[in-house]
């Protein structure tokens, strides 16, 4: 394991941490309220089949993500780099389509202060917005850094584990928030 | 104090955790339903479990990944031809 990776790797375990303390207080919350009165009566709903379809395509950049580590290996720069362009329009399609779901349930009341769901969803879904836009400026700058030879190993294998990162912590909450 | 005193005390504190359950008392609950119960007590686990279940994790990878590094590191050492005088495969980098 490179330098890189094993940074990256001690990184994410924090990051991990940080994701299940927030799962924990959201799930505590949750179950105190009464029967039936989760998700709050008097706020929206959260648009279950679109994130879905968000979700479906976070999980094929990851997959693009990994083809592009298989090619890399194998051919060079020019075999990973339709993965890494499929990958990077995945991911930019995702935080893109995520915002203008926020702006949606912002304009319908979800705000940060209108209720616990709108609280935990915010910072949630927020914290892991944050991690998906860092993710695709890297994702971003490793692809041309490969297109001009300027690629280190190192460099690479970090940000392909953080990528994995923001790809699979996702269904969990997606699982937990929306579902 | 006296020991059997201070014993009967300790004791007597030990028995009225078990009483916890039974009155659904919790430091942090605000609701006494068992649901809310059920979230802390699985949210404990999973919060003590997850830390522990990834060191295990990366302590695995590494001593098996560090096991891969260290025969290739003897593999190299046995390749190392020394030199002798009396050997015959070595006279022409001795001559």
């Amino acid at each position: 394991m490179d330098s890189g990776a094993l940074g990256m790797a001690l990184f994410i375990f924090t990051e991990v941490m940080l994701f299940a303390g927030f799962i924990s207080a959201f799930a505590i919350v949750k179950s105190s309220a009464p029967l039936g009165a989760w998700p709050p009566p008097d706020q929206p709903r959260l648009p279950i089949e679109r994130t879905a379809f968000n979700t479906l395509l976070l999980l094929l950049s990851g997959v693009a993500m990994y083809w592009a580590g298989r090619k890399h290996k194998q051919g060079g720069a020019t075999a990973a780099n339709p993965f890494m362009a499929a990958a990077l329009a995945l991911g930019v399609a995702f935080v893109g389509l995520q915002g203008m779901e926020w702006r949606a349930l912002l304009g319908q009341g979800l705000t940060l202060t209108s209720s616990q769901m709108g609280s935990f969803f915010f910072v949630i879904i927020g914290t892991h917005a944050v991690h998906a836009i860092i993710a695709v400026l890297t994702l971003a700058l490793t692809w041309r850094s490969m297109n001009s030879g300027r690629l280190t190993p190192n460099g690479f294998s970090a940000m392909r584990l953080f990528w994995y990162f923001v790809v699979l912590v996702w269904p969990l909450l997606y699982w937990q928030v929306y579902l | 104090m006296s020991g059997p005193r201070w014993a009967a005390r300790l004791a007597a504190f030990a028995v009225s955790g078990l009483w916890a359950g039974a009155v659904h008392a919790c430091a942090v609950c605000v609701t006494a339903s068992e649901r809310n119960r059920l979230a802390f007590f699985f949210t404990t686990i999973f919060l003590t479990l997850l830390p522990l279940g990834l060191i295990v994790a990366g302590l695995y990878w590494l001593s098996r990944h560090s096991k891969g590094l260290l025969a290739a590191e003897f593999e190299d050492r046995d390749e190392i031809v020394v030199p002798s005088p009396l050997d015959p495969r070595t006279e022409k980098t001795h001559a």
